[in-house]
């Protein structure tokens, strides 16, 4: 290792040193900074756009009579505002979580009203717009429930075949068995039902209505 | 390797060392060294690590929850830790699960919402006014050992979960399809004919051959043990062995005991007085007050009656009109110079001046109610009993100690006997659970089983009973467990021989039941084979209560028959009971619920529905989570 001698040699060498390398520490700093206030730029931005999203739900808890709160008693006036609510949700914030959620209940609206069409619509924007997994399921289960509501029986049997339900399979099964019910194909159906009952995520006897679906189809030996 | 080194001497790697080294002056070097105390993790979820002290404390948590719900008198063995444990273990998990799902989901709560609520628990508002108290919430936080960040963390979670999960529950449906046909389902009904064949009857006829008793025997010879047990010598000192003559009750000692005893009984004693009051308040001074009961205790001296000079003169509204009656009353209830000046008066009596803090009195003893008070030689008997039995206490007290040193130094029981002169006696056979007598205390067979009597042949200690004074023993005779001779156990045998025989008679019947129903016997011939009868029950629902519960989760089970071949099958009650099932038609449940009804119990199932698919949504986070226990 070099060892200065005086002084003036030290200094000497710092100057060049920083003459060498000086622009490259201050770019350096310079990066670290626009990295770390970008970050939390970014950060303060998510939670903003965020909370807004959280508060227009909320809104919406409570026009669809789900906060627990005295919904306004005039039914229709409620209505008008869950879908004005809903859509606002789903223009504004459409990348988030919240206007899955959203779509998801405008669609229960949708089919209490005897709208199986625009309920058909909402659930497909709720499976194409990025819901994490376990959500993505629930919202193709039940667009293959609506389908089979239209009638659309095979279009119900390719969708839920063409999904891996995972840890969600003992539910689309009993969708499955329903749906070759209605098209009178009993054993397939309790075949179906059978899976249902008999998956790992849950036991025969916390599933009252699959059991009765499947006893109702048996047949002699 | 060197290439690598040549880049970070380069510009590169100074780039990247400052940007390595910002970070701290932004956001402190604490985050890089705050310890853990690792070793306490039990469960790690994603990074997200559940303690044992945090599932000791839900265990302890849900333990004191469920003895609230169901009172004292729950089995204490559902409270074990263990059994709580995996329940508790599972729904730690699942918040954790959820904690980082809402942040993954991209949720968030406005500060302000938070606040809101907080302000609305019930348990922050204040008593009297029945408004938001910011000292009480503070009160609460630290009762609880929550800190206030720690707090609003945790509601704001616990609210985003509740966002979550009415996006994914509170959003289910029910088709109008899917309700009619379940509706539908749920209100069919089935006739059936049932047949029980009683395997308690069954128990009579049973025939029991020899051989089949002792094969069974042994078999289950484990069952058919006699209890493991012991003979004990022991020595037993007790009060009375010290309650001899020896013992001298001094007179002095008597008529001590005799003088406390009389003493607490004249504190029983009430008197009855009278009193005239001259009050010192802000009106009147003490030295007119003085003034006044002089002159009251002038006119009673000159012989005027109490009575009246009390009547006349007393300030004490409450009594100067009954002449100053104050009733009975025992000693230490008035002012200490009251008591004094009223106690130390005989009957009839009059006090000087007495000075309390309300002012002057003269008061006058009217009456004395005395307990009878006993004489000393009535008492002697009993006084003398008692005090030989104190006296004996404590010597036992004191002999105790002697006891214990010689049961562990000496090899047997003969030199307590010896030095206490007290026999050494034999018991009779005892278990671990006791026995008659003395044995009955679980101490001493306790005592007995323990390895160094038992084992080692050696003295118990001195045993303290709870009313048997002082226990020394060792073992005379030890039988193990053994196995009981069939003569010994032949009616048990029997008894659970022939339960069996008949189950399996009963089950074997209705099995040829079952397959001469479906081999086309008439039923008429199997009432006859089987002295039995068919009782029909008509449009039997889901929800049949007369019915065993059993029989009908069976008759919902069976196929339907079709055409006219009836399907039957038999099961198994719990009392050992079968009952074979034939069923003979099924009645398709129909669709008549009004509108609102409808729609109410559409909302029944849709929220069935929606606790379904929360709990797929929970399942499918659980399957993709990385969930490690240490």
């Amino acid at each position: 290792m070099d060892t200065y001698r005086t002084e003036e040699e030290q200094i000497e060498a710092i100057k060049r040193w920083w003459q060498t390398n000086g622009s490259n520490v201050l770019i350096g700093i310079g990066l670290a900074i626009f990295i770390v206030v970008g970050w939390q730029f970014w950060q303060d931005q998510k939670r903003a756009t965020g909370e807004a999203a959280s508060v227009i739900y909320s809104d919406l808890l409570d026009a669809a009579g789900l906060s627990g709160k005295e919904a306004s008693s005039d039914g229709k006036d409620n209505s008008a505002t869950l879908v004005t609510l809903g859509e606002q949700l789903k223009a504004d914030h459409d990348a988030s979580e919240y206007a899955v959620f959203a779509s998801l209940m405008l669609a229960k609206h949708y089919v209490n009203a005897g709208d199986a069409e625009k309920a058909e619509s909402e659930l497909r924007w709720a499976v194409d717009h990025n819901a994490s997994q376990g959500v993505k399921l629930v919202a193709q289960l039940r667009l293959a429930r609506v389908l089979a509501l239209k009638g659309q029986l095979d279009d119900a049997l390719s969708l839920i075949d063409s999904v891996d339900a995972g840890a969600q399979a003992a539910a689309f099964n009993e969708v499955k068995g329903d749906i070759y019910v209605r098209q009178e194909k009993f054993d397939e159906a309790r075949a179906a039902y059978s899976k249902a009952l008999n998956s790992s995520d849950a036991k025969a006897g916390s599933k009252p209505i699959v059991k009765m679906k499947y006893d109702n189809l048996a047949v002699v030996n | 390797m060197q290439g690598f080194r040549d880049l970070l001497k380069g510009w590169f790697g100074k780039v990247l060392l400052t940007i390595f080294i910002l970070p701290f002056a932004f956001f402190g070097i604490q985050g890089l060294f705050q310890a853990n105390a690792r070793n306490d993790v039990s469960i790690v979820v994603d990074g997200d690590e559940i303690t044992n002290s945090v599932i000791d404390r839900t265990i302890e948590q849900q333990r004191q929850n469920l003895v609230q719900r169901m009172g004292g008198n729950i089995d204490p063995s559902f409270l074990s830790a263990d059994l709580l444990r995996p329940g508790v273990e599972d729904s730690l998990i699942q918040k954790s699960l959820l904690k980082s799902a809402v942040v993954n989901e991209g949720m968030y709560l406005p500060q302000e919402k938070v606040s809101a609520f907080i302000r609305e628990m019930p348990m922050f508002l204040d008593e009297v006014s029945g408004k938001y108290s910011q000292e009480k919430l503070e009160r609460v936080l630290v009762q609880a050992g929550y800190s206030g960040q720690m707090f609003v963390n945790e509601i704001t979670q616990s609210l985003l979960i509740e966002q979550l999960q009415k996006g994914v529950a509170g959003s289910a449906f029910v088709t109008a399809d899917e309700l009619k046909s379940i509706v539908m389902l749920d209100g069919q009904k089935r006739d059936v004919a049932t047949l029980t064949i009683s395997a308690k009857t069954y128990e009579e006829s049973v025939e029991l051959a020899e051989g089949e008793l002792l094969a069974y025997y042994t078999s289950h010879s484990e069952q058919y043990k006699s209890q493991e047990k012991v003979k004990v010598d022991f020595v037993n000192l007790t009060i009375d062995d010290f309650k001899n003559d020896d013992v001298v009750i001094t007179e002095e000692e008597i008529v001590d005991r005799f003088d406390s005893e009389s003493e607490a009984l004249r504190k029983k004693e009430r008197r009855r007085a009278s009193h005239i009051l001259v009050e010192i308040n802000d009106d009147q001074s003490e030295e007119e007050a003085l003034e006044k009961i002089k002159s009251a205790k002038a006119k009673l001296d000159s012989g005027v009656d109490f009575d009246q000079v009390a009547q006349e003169m007393s300030e004490d509204i409450a009594t100067a009109r009954s002449g100053g009656d104050l009733g009975f009353g025992a000693k230490g209830i008035y002012d200490p110079s009251f008591d004094d000046a009223l106690f130390a008066l005989d009957k009839g009596e009059v006090t000087d001046i007495v000075r309390t803090e309300f002012g002057y009195h003269i008061v006058k003893l009217v009456e004395v109610e005395t307990p009878d008070l006993p004489l000393i030689d009535a008492e002697r008997g009993r006084l003398v009993a008692e005090l030989k039995s104190e006296k004996a206490e404590e010597e036992l007290a004191i002999a105790l100690d002697e006891v214990s040193r010689l049961a562990f130094e000496s090899g047997d029981l003969s030199v307590i006997s010896e030095q206490f002169g007290i026999d050494i006696q034999s018991s009779d056979w005892f278990t671990r659970n006791g026995g008659v007598g003395i044995f009955a205390d679980k101490s001493l067979s306790d005592a007995a089983f323990s390895e160094v009597v038992l084992e080692d042949q050696k003295n118990s200690e001195a045993i303290e009973t709870s009313s048997n004074g002082v226990v020394v023993l060792r073992v005379a005779e030890h039988e193990k467990a053994k196995t009981l001779s069939l003569e010994g156990v032949r009616s048990r045998v029997v008894a659970a021989l022939k339960k069996q025989k008949s189950a399996e008679k009963a089950e074997a019947d209705a099995a040829a039941v079952v397959a001469a129903v479906e081999s086309g016997a008439s039923t008429n011939d199997i009432e006859s084979q089987y002295s039995t009868k068919w009782q029909v029950s008509d449009a039997v629902a889901r929800q049949n209560s007369t019915l065993d519960r059993g029989v009908v989760n069976k008759i919902f089970e069976l196929p339907k028959p079709v055409e006219d071949k009836k399907t039957v099958a038999s099961v198994r009650l719990a009392n050992g009971d079968w009952v074979v099932v034939l069923l003979t038609g099924v009645k398709e449940g129909g669709y008549t619920l009004s509108d609102k009804e409808g729609e109410q119990m559409g909302n029944i199932v849709a929220g069935r529905f929606g606790k379904t698919d929360f709990e797929g949504y929970l399942a499918t986070l659980k399957d993709s989570a990385s969930i490690t226990r240490q």
